[in-house]
């Protein structure tokens, strides 16, 4: 399993992952899970909260990091983009949901 | 040499009713012998432990010390005005900073993600989400309006909401 660390940032990756398969299934009948972007939003900031305030409370912090991972959409492919360094490839590739316009969670993606 | 007047007001998880004021001023002043902080709220009434006569909270100063003041009852934004004074009570140095404090709100808010862990099918549940996607607005949305914004007013009320939400946990999660 990832780290932490990891996993946030894996989180990070897969919520955008999700919003634009999200956007994308319209169009296809449907997603699993519409709401799965939020909930990833929702879950990692409780995560990285814990993680960057009282990260001693590793016991505490593995359950709820498991948790978050569970979650992530497309985890492989996330990983892979945090491991590449950021993904800006993919990204860019993807057009503009992620430029001017202003996607929900867009300043939050890599910050 | 003057001293530059600087402060940092933390808290520490598990602490939520503490602020913690440290003097990060740099350079000397051999006059100052005194701090002094105000946390006034957004009725312009201060915060204080039990028991304090006065509006504010003093102590001795002395380079980088640190001050515990437990006055919290639930997450605030506060003004907090912290003076440097001679032993005779004058104001030699004054800096007012937007604090937000948070620690109530947010350790609620990873208590329902612990029980989630216990609990898979708990985020699913329509009303639990959306409740707990609110509190997550609320807090996101004061510390935008205390960061961006300077809001005093605006951050508080969104804190206001989040405490609502956290203390009638029986209705909304």
């Amino acid at each position: 399993m990832p780290t932490v660390l990891e996993t946030i940032n894996i989180a990070k990756v897969s919520m955008f992952l999700a919003s634009q398969d999200i956007a994308k299934a319209a169009f296809k009948g449907g997603f699993p899970d519409a709401k799965l972007a939020n909930k990833l939003y929702m879950e990692r900031k409780a995560v990285e909260w814990k993680y960057t305030y009282d990260s001693g409370n590793v016991t505490d912090l593995t359950k709820t990091k498991n948790y978050l991972f569970d979650l992530c959409w497309r985890a492989a492919a996330a990983a892979l983009i945090v491991n590449e360094g950021g993904g800006g490839t993919v990204i860019g590739g993807e057009g503009a949901e992620i430029g001017g316009d202003g996607g929900a969670f867009e300043g939050d993606l890599f910050s | 040499m003057a001293l530059t007047q600087n402060f940092t007001a933390t808290q520490v998880v598990g602490e939520p009713s503490e602020i913690i004021i440290t003097d990060t001023s740099t350079g000397t002043d051999g006059t100052v012998t005194l701090m002094r902080a105000y946390l006034t709220k957004t009725d312009s009434t201060t915060l204080v432990p039990d028991g304090t006569a006065t509006a504010y909270v003093e102590w001795n100063y002395s380079a980088g010390v640190v001050e515990t003041i437990d006055a919290l009852d639930k997450d605030y934004c506060l003004s907090i005005k912290v003076d440097w004074l001679t032993a005779l009570g004058a104001i030699v140095y004054t800096k007012t900073s937007l604090v937000m404090t948070s620690l109530y709100n947010e350790e609620f808010y990873y208590d329902l993600t612990q029980a989630q862990t216990a609990s898979v099918t708990l985020l699913s549940n329509k009303n639990y989400y959306e409740n707990k996607m609110k509190l997550r607005v609320e807090i996101d949305s004061a510390s935008q309006a205390v960061t961006f914004g300077g809001d005093q007013y605006g951050g508080q009320s969104c804190l206001d909401r989040a405490t609502y939400l956290r203390l009638n946990e029986q209705l909304f999660h």
